[in-house]
């Protein structure tokens, strides 16, 4: 992944004299010299640390992603929407879908979340009542498996974060979700707005949980 | 240690008992291992369990003189077959015969082959055992030929039990008598026989041992063995049997490799290492591939009146430039736009996917750029997947279901569901094509390595060299291919024993073609390919088809695209090459030597018509069948019928077995034509998108008998992977 980006530019180019693709190409540049910048190389020891100085240039919004397991960051921008789904690419192709800003799916990872219903955290928690998630996840076969998973939300109360040198008072909502092969946690912390400041979200057995960080 | 020799009724009870205790909740198990023949067994002997489904493993096995290597596949949960070599070396050491030893004591090593088949007729269940029964060696010379009957039980969960009963070898020491009757001398004739009147008969013996899983890794085993190595050790004395007890320690790492040490009879030291792969996983998850493009849905008629206009279908260069920003789109999942036809809600794409293994993938990206691309007034995509300029099948795909799908979590299925795949034909009112792109040339040099493998002397021969490969697409459909190779270091020069033959030698002469065709000429042919209607594909090869001849090759293949089956007839005419695979056609004396008596001599040309009408079956449980009915290299009459199972995503293994006129004794060693395929995705391997593919072919005889041409892109495999049923077997990546 995160290898040599390959620009954007080829997938968001115009149509030059019909059709109505309204990609935006800013965007896609902006994220592409703001990932040079940031990220050299997902593998190297030392990657700088983002600034939000960094960000300055950037008028539209940014989110940060992480995938733990990998120690690899990567920059991504919203570049499509469809529904309630919007979808959030890097300049390497590497995107996440959120619904509500639960992850959905994600392309670009090799054990990928095809799809995942999604319910959306809310600040009052229904005091831990049951309820069930789907996930999607290709199989070696690339079979699509179903993931049932058995979740319930509980609030860890109010919070300190901090995302990228700016504070926020946020609430911590905890996502315990129990399958039959796999156990897993989400995390939202959710600022006074309503708005998810970051969260940690699992993907798939292979990738593990991914830390999504708004830089809006 | 007790040894309990089963009580065979009460295997019989239970086998009858099988179907319906086969749900019951198994406990807790350690992993079913190996032993040294490479079956599911203890160390020596073999045990109740299988492998998991579609497990594929190899074995190495060493002990004393006595050394096997074995591949095993797990055909189904309860079928399994092996394909074994097995060497002894000291074979005629201690027998008085040398130095003019003769016959099958003319070898200081004595090299054989072998194939199992095994069955587990019951599942472990809280009180029931799992039972295997199984035939070792069950055609052919027989030198281990064996049958048993074995019962496994879990009786702790690191410990598990096993005990059965062994015929032929494996009732060769401590036989209680012969329930079935005495066993006859075995017919080898010219081996390949299945020797029926010999399974389960003669004396059998109990025999059984106990697997201690000390932990995850390790594990000790001890067995008593009912094998007394009556020609090995008695006999041959190629080693000394004092003890019928077995002990070894096994260590597990990860999934895919364990490796043993034991001490064997009382008086030899063994080692085996196993191979274990399942062909259902891929290495490290998903393929990486990079995120498509995101569904775009179109603004709602009354939101935006003019983006939903038709004016675009009568615009002069629309086809040009609809199919200029599909190809930007499309050209970093290496998916050619070879044209584009539209009219108003219609838009038809026909695509050649150059890399993508899972062709419902590259219908996936395809209608995603489409649903970029497209103006909003297109309401249905036409996909059309393209080999070697023939269409394959039509893919019809609702525009608003692929946006209402997007993010289903069962979109996958509802798009299929929704979609439709058909037969198609030649393209209509074609608005743009991909001209620019032919002559299409495609080269490669890279390493190149030949392997002749089970001659008697020394079973492993091979040369490794380079080889240039070079494709010239003319225009679509019209292809000019070639091959040529050069050893660099290579022991094929090294003569193996060459069997007497009675059959033109059309493939025995391979000796020869090693070691004069260097460097060779492999392949050098002009192909034409053409759909012929919508559901008959037609081709035409002319040239060096293959290394040992040279001709034209001509095929039909009738294959509908939502059908299961598929017909198709090939008429050859070809020449023999010669064996330095230059361009000449002339056979030269030095060919056809034999160690056989007397000077044996043969035409300086051949030429031969030659045949087959096949069908072709997909089962839906991945299983494949083929049956080829026509005429042989040697001019030879008969039938090959060849059996695969085939995983989804591209894995394929497989055997076949071609029996023609040609009687046993003329055919030679084997008596018939034999042997097993495999096939391995390099997707699968390396996660990475790529259609390479790459196959390996063990014959355990190669000889004249039952010898077909080997031409290059027969049609049913250049194009079945794009039928309904091989664009929606790996469906789950349409969305990826």
């Amino acid at each position: 992944m995160m290898k040599p980006f390959i620009s954007l530019v080829l997938g968001l180019s115009l149509l030059a004299s019909c059709g109505n693709d309204t990609d935006s190409f800013a965007v896609a540049r902006a994220a592409q010299a703001m990932a040079k910048a940031t990220i050299p190389a997902a593998s190297a020891p030392a990657a700088p640390k983002l600034r939000r100085a960094d960000l300055k240039d950037i008028l539209s919004p940014i989110q940060l992603i992480s995938i733990e397991q990998r120690n690899q960051k990567a920059l991504v921008a919203e570049t499509a929407q469809n529904g309630s789904v919007s979808t959030w690419s890097s300049v390497d192709k590497v995107t996440i879908s959120l619904r509500n800003g639960v992850l959905v799916a994600t392309r670009g990872l090799g054990d990928d979340l095809m799809a995942a219903s999604a319910q959306p955290p809310s600040l009052k928690p229904a005091g831990g009542a049951a309820y069930t998630r789907l996930y999607t996840i290709l199989n070696g076969s690339d079979q699509p498996v179903r993931v049932s998973a058995t979740c319930s939300t509980v609030s860890n109360g109010g919070q300190t974060i901090e995302v990228v040198e700016r504070i926020y008072q946020v609430t911590e909502l905890v996502e315990t979700c129990q399958a039959k092969t796999v156990t897993f946690d989400n995390q939202y912390w959710i600022d006074r707005s309503g708005n998810i400041r970051k969260s940690r979200q699992w993907v798939s057995p292979e990738v593990g949980q991914i830390v999504i960080e708004d830089l809006r | 240690m007790t040894i309990v020799p089963p009580n065979l009724r009460g295997l019989c009870a239970a086998l009858v008992a099988g179907t319906t205790l086969a749900a019951y909740p198994v406990v807790a198990q350690q992993r079913p291992s190996l032993n040294l023949y490479g079956s599911t067994g203890l160390i020596d002997m073999p045990s109740g369990e299988s492998q998991p489904d579609g497990a594929l493993t190899a074995t190495t096995s060493h002990f004393g003189p006595i050394s096997r290597t074995t591949l095993t596949f797990q055909i189904t949960p309860r079928l399994s077959g092996s394909f074994r070599f097995l060497g002894i070396r000291d074979w005629n050491k201690n027998i008085g015969c040398l130095p003019a030893c003769t016959g099958v004591d003319q070898f200081d090593t004595y090299y054989d082959r072998s194939f199992d088949l095994r069955y587990q007729i019951l599942d472990e269940g809280r009180y029931l055992p799992a039972v295997s029964i199984g035939l070792q060696d069950f055609v052919g010379t027989g030198v281990l030929a064996g049958e048993y009957v074995v019962a496994t039980k879990s009786v702790a969960p690191n410990l598990k039990v096993s005990a059965g009963l062994g015929w032929g070898r494996l009732g060769s020491y401590g036989s209680i008598g012969s329930p079935f009757g005495t066993r006859p001398p075995l017919v080898i004739g010219s081996g390949g026989n299945f020797n029926f009147d010999q399974w389960f008969r003669g004396p059998a013996a109990p025999f059984g041992g106990v697997e201690w899983a000390i932990n995850d890794n390790w594990t000790f085993k001890a067995e008593y063995s009912s094998d007394s190595y009556a020609e090995e050790s008695g006999n041959r004395a190629t080693f000394d049997r004092k003890s019928p007890v077995n002990l070894g320690v096994e260590y597990q790492r990860g999934d895919s490799f364990r490796i043993g040490g034991y001490y064997m009879y009382g008086s030899e030291v063994g080692i085996a290492a196993h191979f274990l792969l399942n062909p259902k996983q891929r290495t490290g998850g998903g393929v990486l591939v990079q995120a498509p493009d995101s569904i775009e849905p179109r603004p709602t008629r009354t939101a935006d009146p003019d983006a939903w206009s038709l004016d675009w279908v009568a615009q002069n260069d629309a086809g040009q430039i609809l199919r200029s920003n599909l190809v930007k789109r499309l050209k970093d999942d290496g998916i050619e736009v070879s044209s584009i036809s539209y009219d108003g809600r219609v838009a038809e794409v026909r695509i050649v996917n150059t890399k993508i293994d899972a062709e419902a993938q590259a219908i996936g990206r395809t209608a995603r750029a489409m649903a970029r691309v497209m103006p909003a007034s297109v309401e249905q995509f036409e996909i059309v997947p393209v080999v070697s300029g023939m269409p394959v099948s039509k893919v019809v795909i609702r525009r608003s279901d692929l946006e209402a799908l997007e993010f289903a979590v069962d979109g996958a299925e509802q798009i299929l569901a929704r979609a439709q795949i058909v037969s198609v034909g030649a393209a209509q009112n074609v608005a743009a094509a991909d001209m620019e792109t032919y002559p299409k040339l495609a080269w490669s040099l890279g390493p190149y390595a030949r392997l002749r493998l089970f001659d008697q002397n020394s079973p492993f021969k091979a040369g490794v060299g380079l080889q240039l490969n070079g494709r010239l697409e003319v225009t679509p459909g019209l292809i000019l291919s070639g091959k040529v190779t050069k050893l660099v270091a290579s022991n094929l020069d090294d003569r193996p024993p060459i069997p007497g033959r009675k059959l033109q030698a059309v493939r025995s002469a391979n000796y020869f073609y090693d070691k004069l065709g260097d460097p060779a000429i492999e392949t050098l042919s002009l192909t034409y390919y053409r759909k012929l209607a919508p559901e008959v594909y037609g081709r035409i090869s002319a040239g060096y088809l293959e290394r040992m001849f040279g001709g034209i090759s001509t095929e039909v293949l009738w294959m509908p695209t939502n059908r299961r089956w598929a017909f198709g007839a090939e008429v050859n005419y070809v020449a023999q090459r010669s064996p330095d695979q230059q361009f000449g056609f002339n056979l030269p004396q030095e060919m056809y030597q034999t160690d056989a008596a007397g000077v044996e001599v043969g035409p300086s040309s051949y030429r031969v018509l030659t045949g087959h009408v096949s069908g072709y079956y997909k089962f839906r449980e991945g299983f494949h069948a083929q049956l080829d009915v026509g005429k042989y290299l040697a001019g030879d009459l008969g039938a090959t019928f060849s059996l695969k199972r085939e995983f989804e995503n591209g894995w394929r293994v497989g055997a076949f077995v071609t029996k023609t006129d040609v009687s046993a004794a003329d055919f030679g060693s084997g008596s018939f034509d034999k042997g097993i395929t495999l096939e391995v995705p390099l997707s699968v391997l390396f996660g990475k998108n790529t259609r390479q593919v790459r196959t390996t072919l063990l014959r355990p005889f190669g000889r004249d008998g039952g010898q077909r041409l080997e031409v290059d892109g027969r049609l049913y495999e250049t194009v079945r992977s794009y039928r309904e049923d091989g664009l929606t077997e790996q469906w789950g990546r349409f969305w990826k």
